[in-house]
C-alpha cells in the first residue's frame, strides 16, 4: 500500500521534471535556432533593400560611394543568406522550399538586374525610365518571394510557441492528474488500513475477552502481518497460561494427596499410641481402685506419678492430633456468630475454674458478631485460651472475658490475674513445646502445644493473637478475627448437622431424653 | 449377671476389658476380629457386645451392620471402642447402629458405667 503510494509520488516527480525539460527544450529550439534564423531572414530583406537603394543611387547619380555600399550590402546579404539556409536546409520541407525559391529569385535579380546595372556606366545621363520600371518590377518579385518565406517562418515561430505552450499545459495537467490519483489512492489505502487492521483487532479483542472464560479458546490469525503477529503471540501466551494452570493443578493435587497422607498418618499413629496407653492407664486405674486405702504411702506415690504421666502422654497425643488437624489445609469456613461460641466455651471452663475458686465473667454485646470460621476448630482455640487463663490464675481471682466488634474485626479479650509470663519469654510463646519457666517451676501441667494450636487456628481464620503479660500480675490474650458480611446460620441448624440422630430422637418423643 | 461379647484385635485391650467386666461378675466371651464376633453373636445371642472399630478383616462398623441385619440381633446393645475422637467418626459409629461409643484411651471405670447403663436400659 505504502509502496504503491511512494511509487506514484516518484512517477509524479519524474513526469513533472520530464515535462518541464521538454518544454524548456522546445523553447530552446525556438530561441536557439529558429528565432535567429527568422531574424537573419529579416536582415536579408534589409540587405536587399540596401542593395536596391545602392543600385538606384548609382544609376541616378553615378556616385562611386553607391558602388561601395552595394559591395558591403552584398557581403552582408551573403552572410545572412548563409545563416538562413543553414537552418532551412535542416528544417521542414515547406521552409526549405520557400527559402530556396527566395534565394533563386535573389540570385536571378542579382544576375539579371542589380549586377548589370551597377557595373554599367552610372550618372543622370544614363538614367532610363524604362530600365527603372523593369528594375522595380524585378525587385518586387524578390520582395514577394521573401514575404512568402517570412510567412513560413512566422508560421513556424507560431507553431513552436504553441507547442511550448501545449507541452507546458500538458505537464501541468499530468502532474495535477497524478496528484489527484495519489490523493485518491491515499484515501483508499487509509480506508483499507482501517478495514484490514481495525476489524481483525476488534475480533482479537473479543477473543481475548472470551479467553478468560474459556482457556481452550485461541485467536485466529487473520488480517495484516502485524495483527497476525499479535494473534500468534496471544495464542502462545494462552498456551503458556494453560500449561502453568496444569502444573498448578498438579501441584495442588499432590499437596492434597500429601495432606491426606499426613492426616492418615497422624490418625494411625494416634491410634497406635492410644491402644497401649489405654491398657496402661486402665490397669493402673484398676490397681488404684482395688488397693485403695491398702497401699503403703511409697507405693501410692509411685502409682500416682505413673497415672499423672499417663495423663500427660494422653494430653500430648491429643494436642498433637489437634495441631496436625489445624495445620492441614482443608477446613470448611462458614459464617458463624462468635458470641454463642464464646459463651459456650466460658461455660465449659467454669466447672474447672470453680474447683480453684476462680470466677470467669463474660461481657458480650447483644448484636451478632459474624466471622467466617471452622466452628469446632475455633472453639478449640477459645477453649485453649480460656483453659490457660484458668490454669495460670491465682486462687480466688477472676478471669475477665469480653468480646466486641472493633472496626472490621471482632475481638475476644481474655484477662487473668495469674502468675504471668517472664518478659523475656513472651516472644518465644507459641513455639512448639515451649513452656514458660514459671509454669514449669510451679508444676502446672501442660504440653507446650496449647498456644501453638491457638495461633495456628487463628492464623487460618485470617486473624492474629496478641499476648501481653506482667510476671506475677497476670496475662491478657487478645484474639482478632476479620468480620464477615455474610449472615450466620442459626445455631440450631449447626447442632442438627453434628448430631442428626440425637435431634431426630428428640423429635420422635421425649422418652429417650 | 450378663453375657457380654468382647471383640478387639489387641490382646492387651481385650484382656483389660475382659478382666474389668468379669470382676464385675459378667460372663465374657472374647474374640479377636469382627467376623468371629458376628459368628459368636449368631451362635449364642449375648446380652451386650463391645466392639473395637479398627480390626483387620471385618471392622467393628462392618460387624455392627451385619449384626443389625440379623433379625434376632437387631436390638442387641453394642458399644464401640474408637481411637479417634473426631466428630465424623462418632457420627459414622451412630449411623452404623452403635448404641454408645468410648474413645481410647478410656478408663475401665467409664466402660463399666456405660455397660451397666446399657444393660439396665435394655434389661
Amino acid at each position: 500500500m505504502v509502496v504503491r503510494l511512494a511509487a506514484l509520488v516518484v512517477v509524479i516527480a519524474v513526469v513533472a521534471v520530464l515535462g518541464t525539460l521538454v518544454s524548456v527544450r522546445s523553447v530552446d529550439d525556438l530561441t536557439g535556432e529558429l528565432q535567429p534564423a527568422a531574424a537573419a531572414h529579416q536582415d536579408v530583406l534589409v540587405d536587399l533593400v540596401e542593395l536596391d537603394a545602392a543600385v538606384s543611387r548609382w544609376a541616378r547619380s553615378g556616385d562611386a560611394g553607391a558602388q561601395d555600399d552595394f559591395d558591403q550590402a552584398r557581403s552582408r546579404l551573403d552572410g545572412h543568406l548563409q545563416q538562413v539556409t543553414a537552418y532551412s536546409s535542416s528544417a521542414a520541407g515547406e521552409l526549405d522550399f520557400a527559402v530556396a525559391r527566395e534565394q533563386l529569385q535573389i540570385e536571378q535579380w542579382l544576375e539579371q538586374t542589380a549586377l548589370p546595372r551597377i557595373q554599367a556606366e552610372g550618372g543622370p545621363d544614363t538614367f532610363s525610365r524604362r530600365e527603372y520600371r523593369e528594375s522595380a518590377a524585378a525587385f518586387d518579385e524578390v520582395r514577394a518571394s521573401h514575404l512568402a518565406a517570412t510567412e513560413v517562418f512566422d508560421e513556424l515561430v507560431r507553431d513552436a510557441d504553441a507547442e511550448t505552450d501545449y507541452r507546458l499545459r500538458g505537464t501541468i495537467a499530468t502532474v495535477l492528474l497524478l496528484a489527484v490519483l495519489a490523493l485518491w489512492l491515499a484515501g483508499r489505502s487509509r480506508r483499507r488500513m482501517l478495514d484490514e487492521v481495525a476489524t481483525p483487532l476488534a475480533d482479537l479483542e473479543a477473543v481475548v475477552k472470551k479467553m478468560t472464560k474459556d482457556p481452550m479458546l485461541r485467536a485466529r490469525p487473520a488480517g495484516p502481518r502485524e495483527v497476525r503477529a499479535i494473534a500468534t503471540a496471544l495464542n502462545e501466551l494462552a498456551d503458556a497460561q494453560m500449561r502453568a494452570g496444569a502444573v498448578e493443578a498438579k501441584i495442588q493435587a499432590s499437596l492434597q494427596t500429601l495432606d491426606t497422607a499426613r492426616d492418615d498418618f497422624v490418625s494411625n499413629v494416634s491410634h497406635e499410641l492410644r491402644t497401649p496407653l489405654t491398657t496402661i492407664s486402665g490397669y493402673l486405674e484398676m490397681v488404684a481402685e482395688e488397693f485403695e486405702g491398702q497401699m503403703a504411702p511409697r507405693h501410692e506415690r509411685i502409682l500416682v506419678a505413673s497415672r499423672r504421666n499417663v495423663s500427660r502422654l494422653k494430653a500430648l497425643i491429643d494436642d498433637l492430633l489437634t495441631l496436625s488437624k489445624a495445620e492441614s489445609r482443608h477446613s470448611v469456613m462458614e459464617p458463624i456468630d462468635l458470641v454463642p461460641l464464646v459463651r459456650e466455651t466460658v461455660t465449659d471452663v467454669q466447672i474447672t475454674a470453680a474447683g480453684r475458686e476462680v470466677r470467669v465473667t463474660l461481657s458480650a454485646p447483644d448484636e451478632v458478631l459474624a466471622v467466617a470460621a471452622d466452628r469446632p476448630m475455633l472453639g478449640r482455640a477459645l477453649l485453649n485460651v480460656l483453659t490457660n487463663a484458668v490454669k495460670f490464675s491465682l486462687e480466688a481471682t477472676t478471669v475477665e472475658v469480653s468480646t466486641y466488634a472493633a472496626g472490621d474485626h471482632v475481638v475476644v479479650h481474655v484477662a487473668d490475674h495469674g502468675i504471668g509470663i517472664p518478659a523475656d519469654e513472651v516472644e518465644r510463646l507459641g513455639s512448639r513445646f515451649f513452656r514458660a519457666s514459671n509454669a514449669v517451676t510451679n508444676e502446672i501441667a501442660g504440653t507446650g502445644l496449647g498456644l501453638r494450636i491457638v495461633q495456628t487456628i487463628v492464623d487460618k481464620h485470617g486473624g492474629d493473637v496478641r499476648i501481653e503479660s506482667t510476671e506475677g500480675e497476670g496475662t491478657t490474650v487478645t484474639l482478632r478475627l476479620p468480620r464477615t458480611d455474610r449472615t450466620p446460620r442459626p445455631l440450631a441448624e449447626l447442632e442438627a448437622e453434628v448430631e442428626p440422630d440425637l435431634e431426630a430422637g428428640l423429635e420422635e418423643g421425649p422418652e429417650r431424653g | 449377671m450378663a453375657r457380654i461379647l468382647v471383640a478387639d484385635d489387641d490382646v492387651d485391650i481385650r484382656e483389660l476389658v475382659e478382666f474389668k467386666l468379669s470382676t464385675m461378675g459378667h460372663d465374657i466371651t472374647a474374640v479377636s476380629d469382627g467376623g468371629a464376633a458376628v459368628e459368636a453373636c449368631r451362635a449364642s445371642r449375648p446380652d451386650l457386645a463391645v466392639l473395637d472399630v479398627m480390626m483387620p478383616g471385618v471392622s467393628g462398623l462392618d460387624a455392627i451392620r451385619e449384626i443389625r441385619a440379623t433379625p434376632e440381633l437387631a436390638d442387641l446393645p453394642v458399644i464401640l471402642l474408637t481411637a479417634r475422637a473426631q466428630e465424623s467418626d462418632v457420627e459414622t459409629g451412630f449411623d452404623s447402629g452403635a448404641d454408645d461409643y468410648i474413645t481410647k484411651p478410656f478408663s475401665p471405670r467409664e466402660l463399666a458405667a456405660r455397660v451397666e447403663a446399657l444393660l439396665s436400659r435394655s434389661g
